[in-house]
């Protein structure tokens, strides 16, 4: 199996890391010590460099040691096709409080954005546990942060629809305020139909695959996977990508901005396309979020994440990286042991915090290597 | 204690301020200035200075010219019938490079974006219609960039020349000529698929 790893990881004046060098192993990578000593902080640098961004930070200025002005992540990550490095920075410009953004690939400057899908990740923060209850921003969020690493052609469809969004917002609060011009607003919303189409078909086909890998996930939980459901819902109907393609798509956000077009302009916000969408989560055909115990909740959300796992490794040939903040704690021990079993036999390397490394000490079948987070440095222990 | 003769940090602060130069650039253009043969930087300053004196918008097509109608405006070889619309100047250049346009040129000076409070009004979208109005063009290039504001500003000169018997047409994306299949990104080589002919 081409199970994708990373080797050695250098942080620099990234958060609260001066200049760390850590070389982890495959499989299980546990990061014990003390809070607020900067464990969290690793795994966001991870995180940072395999994405090109932060998932975490509202903004990259705050990945900055604490007055300095340019911070860097550098992975040295195995693959079975050759080795690759990659490397992102970011430098802050006091005077007009720019930060800027660089990447590499092997040493060779490359766009932020040919980071992603060479060392996939799935990412389990502990918010990541209420995915199921919370907001669907964060269901949003998984599947965005999939597609992307997946799918080149998904992520720029994305960021064409988020510029085409931002502008189309920049009009209508022009609008609202008796300024901005009508007919202007039309031609931003041919390219804000057009990319929101196509990046509605692609997160209800993703929604699809995850569920068939979520059902089986659930089982081995412990969980009914049978009874499991998963619907991408657009503008408040279930979008099925079976039946439903791209012209559909584009012809359905046009309809509803017609017919919300008043009420948008009066509150100066685009109230339709897929930044309102959401991934409907049932249990035997019932909102899981009202219908499903908060142990039956958690079960799923650690379901959709091995689906992640399981998605990443059928479609892109390559097995991610497993991140887990601070989340084996929080699961019982029959959870807990199931997802190590799972990811054990998967063979993937996963990179855990946790503040009680002794619980995972003896845990059969797996390779573990533990380190020690103190004070923004890192040291293996036996 | 500051180091660095105020006039010397005046030069690299506007030296920032440019495009394309950061401020340790800034720092060495600067500092080049001051060890460089006076002549040199006689030459510099008169040609910075002059430039702005000399070099002024086409009446016609608002390209760059030193006269009252730039080369292309003022060169009878050229096509009257076709227009290309572009953002800004240096995309003359790089279309005047191509060899492949023998018509005049249009420039917006800018694109549609909202964010930045540009709308139509700060275009040159009258002067363009008083051009269009003469009758003399048969079409209309739209060249600009394919991004979101560059295709917005192409769907809304579209709309806004429609039914004045003009052809208008789009510049087509595609792959870079020279250049193998199998290197260009899966976001260039869908657009091509999108915009594929029959031959």
């Amino acid at each position: 199996m081409n199970a994708c790893r990373i080797e050695s990881l250098r942080l620099y004046e990234f958060r609260n890391y001066a200049d760390t060098t850590v070389e982890f192993g495959p499989g299980l990578n546990v990061m014990g010590g003390r809070n607020a000593q900067g464990k969290t902080n690793l795994l966001e640098a991870v995180a940072t460099l395999t994405l090109s961004r932060s998932p975490r930070a509202a903004s990259s200025a705050d990945l900055f040691r604490w007055g300095s002005t340019a911070c860097l992540v550098e992975a040295h990550v195995h693959r079975l096709d050759g080795p690759a490095d990659l490397g992102v920075r970011f430098t802050y410009d006091t005077a007009t409080r720019h930060v800027g953004r660089s990447a590499t690939v092997n040493g060779k400057p490359r766009p932020a954005r040919s980071l992603l899908g060479i060392c996939p990740v799935v990412l389990f923060w502990p918010d990541d546990l209420l995915l199921v209850k919370a907001g669907p921003e964060g269901r949003r969020r998984l599947l965005d942060v999939v597609l992307s690493q997946l799918d080149p052609r998904a992520m720029a469809e994305l960021h064409r629809y988020r510029r085409a969004l931002e502008q189309r917002n920049a009009l209508m609060r022009q609008l609202r305020d008796g300024g901005g011009s009508l007919s202007a607003l039309a031609s931003f919303e041919a390219e804000f139909i057009d990319a929101g189409a196509r990046v509605r078909v692609a997160r209800a086909r993703l929604v699809q695959d995850l569920l068939h890998w979520a059902v089986p996930a659930l089982v081995q939980l412990g969980g009914d996977g049978e009874a499991l459901g998963l619907n991408y819902v657009a503008g408040g109907a279930v979008f099925d990508p079976t039946t439903g393609d791209v012209d559909q798509a584009r012809s359905a956000i046009s309809t509803r901005l017609q017919a919300r077009r008043a009420e948008e302009v009066a509150r100066g916000i685009s109230l339709v396309g897929p930044h309102r969408d959401d991934v409907e989560v049932l249990l035997a055909g019932r909102p899981a979020r009202t219908a499903a115990s908060q142990g039956q909740q958690r079960s799923i959300v650690l379901a959709l994440k091995l689906a992640e796992v399981a998605h990443i490794r059928a479609t892109a040939d390559v097995s991610p990286v497993l991140i887990l903040d601070d989340v084996l704690s929080e699961l019982d021990e029959t959870r807990r042991q199931s997802l190590l079993a799972t990811v054990a036999e998967s063979g993937i390397q996963v990179l855990v915090t946790t503040a009680e490394p002794a619980a995972l000490h003896g845990l059969g079948g797996t390779e573990i290597h533990f380190f020690e987070v103190d004070a923004g440095s890192i040291r293996p222990v036996r | 204690m500051n180091l660095i003769p105020v006039a010397i940090e005046r030069l690299s602060a506007e030296y920032a301020r440019l495009p394309g130069i950061g401020p340790k650039t800034a720092q060495r253009l600067a500092f080049h200035c001051m060890a460089a043969p006076p002549d040199d930087v006689t030459r510099l300053a008169d040609a910075l200075y002059a430039l702005r004196g000399v070099v002024r918008p086409c009446s016609q097509c608002l390209f760059l010219s030193e006269a009252d109608l730039c080369a292309v405006c003022s060169n009878p070889r050229r096509d009257p019938t076709q227009l290309c619309v572009v953002e800004e100047a240096l995309d003359v250049l790089a279309i005047e490079r191509s060899g492949e346009f023998g018509g005049l040129y249009h420039v917006l000076g800018g694109v549609l974006s909202p964010i930045d409070g540009i709308g139509p009004n700060q275009l040159s979208l009258d002067q363009l219609d008083n051009r269009l109005g003469a009758g003399t063009v048969v079409e209309v290039v739209i060249a600009t960039d394919p991004d979101v504001e560059g295709e917005a500003t192409a769907h809304y000169l579209a709309d806004r020349l429609a039914g004045r018997g003009l052809t208008v047409t789009r510049l087509a994306h595609g792959l870079p000529a020279g250049a193998d299949l199998q290197y260009a990104d899966e976001v260039t080589v869908a657009r091509a698929f999108q915009g594929r002919r029959s031959l």
